[in-house]
């Protein structure tokens, strides 16, 4: 079990070990982390427009006009009325710069809540401004649940999807694939209701797209009855776990893990379906033994030795929880602090081979310490899914949002390319159109689609433009 | 087994983490479990307020780990009304302060809906 006690023997170890003078201890100690150009503050926006920016502070837009359409007719008014670009905003967790305009900014949070639920069919229809973890509480009042939730839940339906953001589970899909139906409003005001049946292309590409075809309004979801998981969690030397990840993720119907860099240990998290009581409700929190985690780098980065031993030294050993409850209360995890994110979604085949190739890099950095997440997903048909042609195994990467994350592209990122990999689009990437496509096999198709129902572009900003069109 | 989790092991890393850019908040008593459960649950009885609470704050301030001040948690208010006043904490809301972005998620809120929406948050009574 996590005790308390266990990392503050870790802590005094760090505690005394750190008074022991060194120049490279004094060196290391000495050094900021805190990246060029950082700045926390909102921009400052010209007289009568606004500032915006993401969740963690990466991107910034003062857009002209910042709009809250209360509803379908005033929404559409909107869109009709803005030159462009209109670009849709959930709960801004997208690292990548899928917001920034300097036009028009759509919040569509008041497109919230149930609509309709047809239990009979497992159909519930929701505003696609819910945010998922109020949308997973309220299907389970009703009882049912979402398949799967991904590691945080404060997004809304709307984001979530149109990114193809996820959680794990070899047999489970991403979560734009539980869509059955959508509305969307398009580029000239019209509303359309879109499904399998009526529309297969816009269908398939509405499910996964970044904003940039129209603004849905709302989602038809096929559901599951609630369920309960039971959870374990346990630490284990990262190349053991590596030599056996497939596995697990093939005898667990939820499994992923956390790499901590430069310990080499990972905490790895299994789900399985239970039935019978539930356990008391998993709480609690460790802060002062995490001081201890962070103080290894800041203390000991200069040691790499020296800090693997103490981790090692201070890790829980065998079983850390075994606990069970309601699927939505276990799959998502509050994530208060923010970060940066890179994540590329790998094949199989090459997935745990270039996460060893991570790994090595990361532990020879000795100045990051955010855990690392890997995921498996499985198959859907989403054109802009990652996943549209077969399951793939899910590498993030993090850092601090005041830290440098140069290397995500400088050195990682290469690594993820090489293995055919494919970047999550609300996560942050370096690849434009010509590259994407050699990953995408789809996004030309695509394009097609959106230059037929918005020849104009009233959608794109930026950054899509660099995504969805060759460079001139 | 105990309900001290490593995923909760893991939530407090990251919000340690954000130590690296912003100094830690108040120091609060936690929440008992009975505490917890009634912020899950509690809603404005006025209807617009419940609307804007449910969009925008409840997704943060009903879920204990989110660094968030929960609804109904008394001891978790006190310290930033005693700091900030309802005006330091609407000003606060309004530019935005750490894992809150700018507006709490409610851009079409005024001035009297955050203070309303904190008063409901920081005064109801478990």
């Amino acid at each position: 079990m996590v005790s308390r006690r266990n990392l503050l023997i870790g802590g005094a170890v760090v505690t005394g070990a750190a008074a022991i003078p060194t120049a490279q201890h004094v060196n290391w100690s000495n050094q900021t982390y805190t990246r060029a150009g950082y700045s926390p503050d909102l921009p400052t926006p010209p007289a009568g427009e606004s500032a915006w920016m993401n969740w963690s502070g990466l991107q910034k837009a003062t857009p002209q006009k910042f709009a809250v359409p209360a509803n379908v007719a005033e929404l559409q008014q909107i869109v009709k009325e803005s030159a462009g670009p209109v670009r849709p905003v959930g709960s801004g967790h997208s690292f990548s710069s899928l917001v920034p305009t300097e036009g028009t900014i759509l919040d569509l949070s008041r497109f919230n809540g149930l609509i309709k639920s047809e239990a009979e069919n497992k159909l519930v229809t929701f505003g696609a401004g819910t945010r998922l973890r109020l949308a997973a509480k309220a299907l389970n009042d009703q009882g049912f649940a979402l398949p799967n939730l991904p590691d945080i839940d404060v997004q809304t339906l709307a984001g979530s999807f149109a990114t193809a953001t996820h959680g794990t589970g070899l047999e489970l899909t991403a979560l734009h694939d539980y869509v059955e139906e959508f509305d969307v409003v398009l580029a000239n005001g019209d509303v359309r209701t879109v499904n399998r049946q009526n529309d297969a292309d816009l269908f398939a590409a509405g499910k996964v797209s970044l904003g940039s075809l129209g603004i849905i309004t709302q989602y038809t979801l096929k559901v599951e009855p609630a369920f309960a998981l039971r959870r374990r969690v346990w630490l284990e030397p990262i190349d053991e776990l590596l030599a056996r990840s497939d596995e697990l993720a093939e005898q667990h119907r939820n499994y992923e893990f956390f790499y901590f860099p430069s310990t080499g240990y990972a905490a790895v998290l299994t789900h399985d379906m239970h039935e019978g009581e539930l356990s008391e409700r998993a709480e609690g929190e460790d802060d002062d033994m995490l001081a201890t985690l962070q103080e290894l780098r800041d203390v000991f980065g200069w040691s790499p030795w020296l800090r693997e031993k103490l981790f090692s030294a201070a890790a829980p050993k065998g079983m850390v929880e075994d606990s069970t409850d309601e699927s939505w209360r276990l799959l998502a995890t509050p994530r208060p602090t923010r970060f940066n994110e890179m994540e590329y979604e790998l094949p199989l085949e090459t997935g745990v081979e270039t996460l060893k190739q991570v790994v090595e890099y990361m532990d020879s950095r000795k100045d990051v310490f955010f855990p690392m997440e890997s995921r498996y997903i499985a198959q859907d048909d989403a054109w802009l899914s990652p996943f549209y042609d077969g399951p793939r195994f899910s590498i993030s990467i993090h850092a601090a949002v005041d830290e440098s994350m140069d290397y995500f592209y400088q050195d990682i990122e290469p690594m993820f390319r090489r293995a055919g990999g494919r970047p999550h689009w609300g996560k942050l990437h370096n690849l434009d159109h010509q590259q994407l496509s050699t990953e995408y096999d789809k996004l030309n198709q695509f394009k097609e689609l959106q230059a037929t129902i918005d020849p104009e572009g009233k959608f794109l900003n930026d950054h899509l433009r660099h995504v969805l069109q060759p460079s001139r | 087994m105990t309900k001290r989790t490593l995923v909760l092991w893991l939530a407090g890393f990251f919000l340690l983490t954000g130590c690296t850019e912003n100094q830690k908040s108040v120091e609060v008593p936690k929440p008992s479990p009975n505490q917890i459960e009634f912020a899950e649950a509690a809603l404005p009885s006025d209807e617009a307020l419940k609307d804007i609470y449910a969009r925008s704050c409840q997704s943060c301030h009903s879920v204990y780990g989110m660094n968030a001040p929960l609804t109904g948690h008394k001891a978790g208010w006190a310290p930033r009304f005693e700091k900030k006043g309802i005006d330091g904490l609407v000003a606060s809301t309004k530019s935005g302060i750490r894992a809150m972005p700018a507006m709490g998620l409610c851009r079409d809120c005024s001035d009297a809906d955050f203070e309303a929406l904190i008063n409901f948050m920081a005064g109801e009574s478990n």
